[in-house]
């Protein structure tokens, strides 16, 4: 319990995170206000609380080592990895819930929380804040969509996030959320423009086994 | 000059990190081109493309990836401590302390890493589009010189505005998620061109329009958004260049 209060003290009074926080909400905010055609703006908050989880366990691996302070306060290992877990997610709920309410689909609350915790874990294994966040932001925005566009029938077998979340590599353990998430979402619903020029990365369209097109780029 | 060209370029190429953006750079755009070959191939035959010669350049746009990796970690490797015992010690302070004069130091650092990203951009540029037509044979009408130009010349200006980014957050976090983000499905940039069509012209919207017939529901001649580009690029450079100058290392 101790340990939790620490590691949650530690993320409340990181600037990093608060700033994090803060520019995930205004920037939801600011793009709600705006109301683009195409669907929901969660997608964009998304991205923020992957940050937020990359810098909560990675920024004990920036200049100064704050880790080996920690583990010296804190020898226990994996009690440690526990308590980390746990503080994000009384950190990370809140805002989720708050940035999902924003957007108006408070139903997104939890996979931003189970994103944060992934992005953590990635973190925890680069054990370098740039090359983490460079590594999830590749994964959730390009890769992932590329993967579910070109094999969609593989996705249902991978394991469950929950219990492997700080082993697995960030987009098994993401998709196997199973529900319909926002990138599945963001990409059906965004992709009926026409042509859209960020799609530059990602695989051409094909049908999907249930028959639903998922166009990488305009429908004809 | 022509030493502290020398100096930067080692340094550049002695990151584990800017292997990281090279390797990106020259893998993703060719393995793109065979892994989405069969879903090209029913495409064409269901006739969703109406122009087959963006093909091949479409493919470009993950590698480009690449070009911003090593813009961004050519100036936030200088401003991360050298070690952990350290923190206040960084690169950057013995780089100065080596080319005092500010502006020369830009000037080398942005030419080594023009001339790593042009190599990087030229080389996958020519390799994605020869792969494009070995895979789909006359499918695809043979690219036309100037459009390759265009494409080597928007992975540079990437690069560039990596680079002047970079330089303005002085954090590599910041600018690699703006650019990552903006160069996927949930580019913020794109969903702007849905509101205003101004946006039009945000520089990495714009740039596209170097290489591609089809961009957006807008259209760009390929030399007003080459120019548009570099005016972005030239801009925040120079307003990098002045911050760089004024601010404590």
């Amino acid at each position: 319990m101790n340990a939790v209060r620490a590691e949650l003290e530690k993320l409340l009074t990181l600037p990093s995170l608060a700033l994090t926080l803060g520019l995930t909400w205004a920037v939801t905010l600011l793009l709600d206000a705006l109301d683009p055609p195409g669907g929901s703006v969660l997608p964009y908050g998304q991205v923020g609380f992957l940050i937020l989880g990359v810098l909560a366990t990675a920024h004990e691996y920036q200049g100064g080592g704050q880790i080996r302070t920690t583990l010296l306060a804190m020898p226990r290992r994996y009690r440690l990895v526990a308590a980390k877990a746990v503080a994000l997610v009384v950190l990370a709920a809140p805002a989720a819930l708050l940035v999902a309410g924003t957007a108006g689909e408070p139903d997104g609350t939890l996979p931003l929380v189970v994103d944060a915790l992934v992005a953590a874990g990635v973190g925890m294994l680069v054990r370098h804040p740039v090359g983490a966040a460079g590594a999830v932001l590749i994964a959730y925005e390009i890769g992932l969509p590329l993967i579910r566009t070109r094999w969609g029938e593989v996705t249902g077998w991978l394991p469950p996030a929950g219990l492997l979340i700080f082993g697995v590599r960030p987009w098994c353990s993401r998709a196997a959320t199973g529900q319909p998430d926002l990138d599945s979402r963001v990409f059906n619903t965004r992709s009926a423009g026409s042509h859209p020029r960020n799609t530059l990365a990602l695989a051409p369209p094909r049908r999907d086994s249930d028959g639903t097109a998922t166009l990488a780029r305009g429908d004809p | 000059m022509v030493s502290l060209l020398d100096a930067e370029l080692r340094k550049l190429l002695g990151l584990r990190t800017a292997w990281v953006g090279l390797l990106v750079g020259f893998l993703a755009a060719p393995a793109l081109v065979f892994v989405s070959a069969g879903g090209t191939r029913r495409a064409i035959a269901e006739g969703l493309y109406t122009d087959s010669s963006d093909l091949g350049f479409q493919t470009l746009g993950i590698g480009v990836l690449g070009a911003m990796i090593l813009g961004v970690v050519t100036v936030s490797s200088e401003y991360t401590p050298t070690g952990e015992d350290a923190p206040g010690a960084r690169q950057l302070t013995a780089t100065l302390a080596a080319m005092p004069r500010r502006a020369r130091l830009l000037t080398a650092k942005g030419a080594a890493l023009t001339l790593v990203v042009a190599v990087q951009g030229l080389v996958t540029t020519v390799a994605t589009l020869a792969l494009t037509r070995l895979v789909h044979g006359s499918l695809v009408p043979s690219p036309a010189p100037g459009r390759l130009a265009g494409a080597v010349l928007y992975w540079v200006l990437i690069g560039l505005l990596a680079y002047a980014l970079t330089l303005i957050f002085r954090n590599g976090i910041v600018t690699l998620t703006v650019l990552v983000v903006n160069s996927s499905i949930v580019s913020v940039s794109y969903l702007l061109t849905k509101v205003t069509s101004a946006a039009v012209y945000l520089p990495d919207i714009v740039g596209a329009h170097l290489f591609l017939n089809e961009v957006g529901d807008h259209d760009v001649a390929p030399v007003t958004a080459g120019l548009v580009m570099a005016a972005w690029v030239a801009a925040l450079l120079a307003l990098a260049g002045w911050l760089f100058g004024r601010r404590d290392a």
